[in-house]
């Protein structure tokens, strides 16, 4: 048994593939091993922008040998009258690897059949892996792949060498036009020259000595650390955003941090305007004053290296970190001599194409949509709506956002507060354009939510009537992203009015530009799309998928209950009863189904037959006035009991009772009851959707 | 170091590398890869080394010169090696060496970057190059050119001279940079970017660069009728810097800026088509030609 290391030295992969490569490359590899019949024990990934490793422990150099039984030709084709092989038979003992009088002949229940015993593998390890090697590598996942040179091979970035060693054995893969040795790198500019590695085991220690830190886990947590230490020498605490960690580690084989500074001028610069910058553009984590929180003039850099010369790499950093902020700050002052009211009048420059018009023309039309939400939203969400919606986009007109969009609101934030407004519009311009991704939280209450929701439904009705709406993966207007938005403010806190009459109220905004038609296409399109969004969030809180499709089918417009509704059905399901109201729930859907026409027509309420008839029509009755309106949205526990606990009553209703009676009146009677069933059970579920794995498909 | 011993060490070392070293293309381009050097030689099966200073328009960047690293027109030193060697980063940390960037004392990293450029149908990807944070270099493995794959694959290496001259020298701003012979950059070019600036911002007239936009489209279209793949993409490249102008002007909607990028794409693959054809007529003359290394330098 040895361990088995396989490394693939590249020129500087992108940060983002890093990981996940690495990772790949080692869960394929101990894969490979055992498929060979090679065992294997513990496979450990390793990963840095100039390599890719993985190595597996406990690997046989030869496989093991099974011996088993082969049927070949039945006896009658394997022998001749003479008693001599038949070319059949020459044949399978070729193809198995065995001589013609080494079988023998076995009766089987099938007649008499020649058998040969086989030994199989036993084969050696270094025969075997290169090519399953080789695979493993043309097979790892990179965002993008690309070629070099005269080459043909796609890879992350241009191959430069390969470690492939069992033990202390190279194994002689070739890859990419490069065979595999012995010898690794260090760190580029510290250990220049090639790493002989005398065993797979030595690798994590040899690259150490060469400056590199091979395992990303150990080396992320050494950035984390000398991020947190080189802040605190200076009586600083860094933030340390795991995202931009994650970036640094795969950005550096050996990490050394460094603090540096800027002017405190600067620290009048909005937050976010400050951090940007140095998180997003210079991969630098910003700092806070130990003693009292505030923010710091400092930053921590990390270098790929070692301390030599870090006046140098410190210098150049804060000096281009200082061209940036100075850039900001020429913006920011320009900005903040300019009325937010000029910013707004100069959206009418920006053309959103598509026949949408301009950035005002959206601003407006944000405007209008919001209007009518506050007049559906309580007195204390719509404090300073007006206010904030007619200032919505201004700041994307500003000469920061145009330089940085990611910070358009927390900017439009700044200058609202700057020029005097009150602190809740300009607090809710910020709020509007959350949540940015998945992992932002949402607005708060506020005027701010409410606009979130109204810039939402603008931008998704302009995205369906502009003929941008997403296709399969395609989606270059992020709309799957703003549907995702609209629906997970809405399933938090609601849509005053509705999440219907909201999409209904922001088509509207387009009627000097869209026809009738173009808008209410438009607004279904987008209603659809919001409501698989709904459904996507509800299983990924956990319910299944089939439940989240039924209980989105029968409506998202109070979308706040959706999921409650959904966990309460995927309940009643599975309690005592929930089959056998999926079973009642299609007899009843199917037969209103069927009758068509006639159990549209049946509204007539008439004297039910004594029985089951009338059992039925007085246990719906009071179903119906115990749910009331709203019962499905307010307790849905409780409706669907209250659904569920029709049951018996149908099961007796189908067995006693003939539905399609020959007599139209009698028919219609008992069809209108079924019809009222199938009502109210659809309030919070459409049930067809459920179950149909076990149960026969509803109107087959 | 001064810009031009910048510039000059560059071309020993390029020289040195076997690259050819052309002076800059006489028409108004936005970047190096525009120059016909990269453009046409980056296509097809023919090796090809060149090395040149390629100064560069980008109108939306002019600042009157009031910025410090913005600048209307600016030097890219471009490199072309066809097909990309092994090992090409280390040969662009060798030319750093060259110009006194020792990395053994700075903090240099290949920062992902994937590079397209919708007009002339060419993408790739490569990396920025960081110098103790500040982006110095592009470097890009070609895939495709003019709507087409790249078979080999060139790798471009584009220094940003002024911002490698200004760090050299220590200088917070590009218009400091000692040019040459005691002169500065701002001495150099201060006219240029404040006249610039003010053309492409207030004075350029919308409807004469509509006509004269149109106009060079209409002759490339003619041109390339012929097969004359040169002179038509001479007309290419003035209507790229005529539909630049008019994107800083502001004047272009969005689209009209979506059609003319596709319009001037679409020329762009027929001059790549047309070379491609002549120079398979021609048997690719410089296939299979072993390309010469060193003994230009003194």
């Amino acid at each position: 048994m040895s361990g088995l290391l396989v490394e693939v030295g590249v020129e500087e992969l992108p940060s983002r593939d890093v990981a996940r490569a690495s990772a790949a490359l080692a869960e394929a590899l101990a894969a490979a091993v055992r498929e060979l019949g090679l065992g294997g024990g513990e496979a450990r990934a390793y990963g840095t922008p100039r390599r890719l490793a993985a190595y597996v422990a406990d690997v046989a150099e030869r496989q093991a040998v099974e011996e088993r039984e082969v049927r070949g030709p039945s006896a009658a084709h394997a022998y001749d009258g003479e008693g001599r092989p038949t070319p059949a038979l020459l044949g399978f003992c070729r193809s198995q690897g065995v001589e013609p009088e080494r079988v023998r002949v076995v009766e089987t229940p099938g007649g008499a059949y020649v058998m040969a015993r086989v030994r199989q593998g036993g084969r050696p390890a270094r025969d075997l892996l290169p090519e399953r090697v080789a695979a493993v590598l043309a097979d790892l996942p990179f965002a993008r792949t690309m070629r070099w040179g005269e080459g043909t091979v796609r890879f992350g970035r241009p191959v430069v060498w390969l470690v492939c060693l069992l033990g202390r054995e190279v194994v002689p893969v070739t890859f990419a036009g490069v065979a595999a040795g012995r010898e690794s790198r260090g760190h580029r500019f510290l250990a220049p020259g090639p790493v002989p590695l005398g065993a797979a085991e030595d690798y994590e220690d040899r690259l150490r000595d060469a400056f590199v830190l091979a395992d990303r886990a150990g080396r992320r947590a050494a950035v984390r650390r000398a991020v947190e230490a080189a802040a605190a020498a200076e009586g600083l605490e860094a933030e340390v955003d795991e995202g931009l960690l994650d970036e640094v580690t795969d950005l550096v084989e050996l990490p050394t941090a460094f603090v540096g500074r800027f002017s405190e001028r600067y620290l009048a610069l909005p937050d976010a305007a400050l951090t940007t910058p140095m998180i997003h553009h210079q991969r630098q984590f910003p700092t806070r004053r130990r003693e009292d929180g505030a923010r710091a003039n400092a930053f921590v850099g990390v270098r790929n290296g070692d301390t030599r010369r870090l006046d140098l790499v410190r210098a150049g950093n804060e000096r281009v970190l200082a061209a940036r902020l100075a850039d900001a700050w020429f913006f920011f002052e320009r900005d903040r001599a300019t009325p937010l009211e000029e910013m707004r009048r100069r959206l009418a420059t920006m053309e959103l194409g598509g026949g949408l018009g301009s950035m005002l023309d959206r601003a407006d039309r944000v405007e209008a949509i919001a209007a009518a939400l506050g007049r559906w939203a309580d007195e204390g969400e719509r404090q300073g709506l007006e206010r904030a919606a007619h200032l919505v986009f201004a700041d994307r007109a500003s000469l920061f956002v145009g330089e940085f969009p990611e910070l358009g609101g927390v900017m439009g934030e700044a200058y609202a507060a700057a020029a005097g407004e009150d602190p809740g519009v300009a607090r809710a311009l910020s709020e509007a354009v959350r949540p940015r991704d998945a992992d932002d939280r949402l607005p708060a209450r506020g005027p701010g939510r409410l606009l979130a929701l109204a810039a939402r439904a603008e931008e998704l009705v302009a995205g369906w009537l502009a003929g941008r709406a997403p296709t399969g993966s395609e989606d270059p207007f992020g709309l799957r992203r703003a549907a995702l938005a609209l629906s997970r403010i809405g399933m938090a806190g609601g849509v005053p009015g509705g999440l219907e009459r909201l999409v209904a109220t922001a088509a509207e905004a387009f009627a000097s530009r869209f026809g009738a038609d173009e808008r209410a296409a438009a607004r279904n399109g987008v209603l659809a799309f919001v409501r698989d969004r709904v459904a996507g969030l509800v299983v990924e809180a956990g319910v299944p998928p089939a439940v989240a499709q039924a209980v989105c089918a029968a409506g998202v417009d109070g979308p706040d209950g959706v999921l409650a509704r959904a966990r309460a059905l995927e309940a009643a399901l599975e309690e005592e009863g929930g089959d056998a109201l999926l079973t009642a729930y299609r007899r009843a859907a199917r037969l209103v189904r069927q009758a068509g026409a006639e159990a549209a027509a049946g509204e007539e309420v008439a004297q039910a037959a004594p029985g089951a008839e009338a059992a039925l029509a007085a246990a719906v009755s009071a179903a119906e006035e115990a749910a009331g309106d709203d019962l499905a949205d307010r307790d849905p526990a409780r409706y669907f009991r209250l659904v569920a606990s029709l049951a018996p009553s149908l099961d007796a209703f189908f067995r006693d009772v003939m539905v399609l009676d020959p007599d139209p009146q009698v028919r219609r009677r008992r069809l209108a009851l079924l019809v009222r069933v199938v009502r109210l059970a659809s309030r919070g579920a459409d049930l067809s959707l459920v179950g149909r794995r076990r149960e026969e498909p509803v109107g087959a | 170091m001064t810009f031009q011993d910048l510039v000059q060490t560059l071309d020993r070392f390029w020289t040195r590398q076997g690259c050819l070293l052309v002076e800059a293309y006489d028409t108004e381009k936005g970047a190096g890869t525009l120059s016909p050097f990269t453009f046409f030689r980056t296509q097809g099966p023919e090796p090809w080394r060149v090395a040149s200073v390629e100064p560069s328009r980008r109108p939306a960047d002019a600042r009157y010169g009031d910025n410090p690293n913005r600048l209307y027109r600016f030097h890219q030193y471009q490199v072309i090696l066809k097909p990309s060697p092994p090992q090409s980063p280390e040969l662009y940390l060798d030319s750093l060496r060259a110009v006194g960037i020792e990395a053994r004392d700075h903090d240099i990293r290949f920062v992902e970057d994937n590079w397209e450029a919708p007009t002339q149908g060419a993408w790739g990807l490569g990396w920025e190059v960081w110098l103790d944070g500040l982006e110095i270099s592009q470097f890009t493995y070609f895939q495709g050119m003019a709507g087409r794959e790249c078979r080999p694959v060139s790798v471009e290496m584009t220094y940003g001279l002024e911002r490698i001259a200004a760090y050299l020298q220590g200088k917070d701003s590009v218009f400091d940079v000692e040019y040459g012979a005691g002169l500065t950059y701002r001495e150099m070019f201060g006219d240029q970017e404040a006249q610039q600036s003010a053309y492409v911002f207030e004075h350029a007239d919308p409807e004469r660069l509509g006509r004269a936009y149109s106009d060079a489209v209409a002759e490339a279209r003619a041109l390339l009728h012929r097969d004359l793949y040169v002179p038509a993409y001479d007309q290419v490249l003035h209507a790229s810097h005529l539909f630049n102008v008019m994107d800083a002007r502001g004047i272009l909607s969005v689209a009209q800026r979506t059609a003319r990028v596709a319009e001037i794409r679409t020329l762009a693959r027929h001059c790549g088509e047309a070379y491609e054809r002549a120079r398979e007529a021609m048997g690719y003359p410089l296939l299979g030609r072993a390309w010469g290394r060193g003994g230009t330098e003194a």
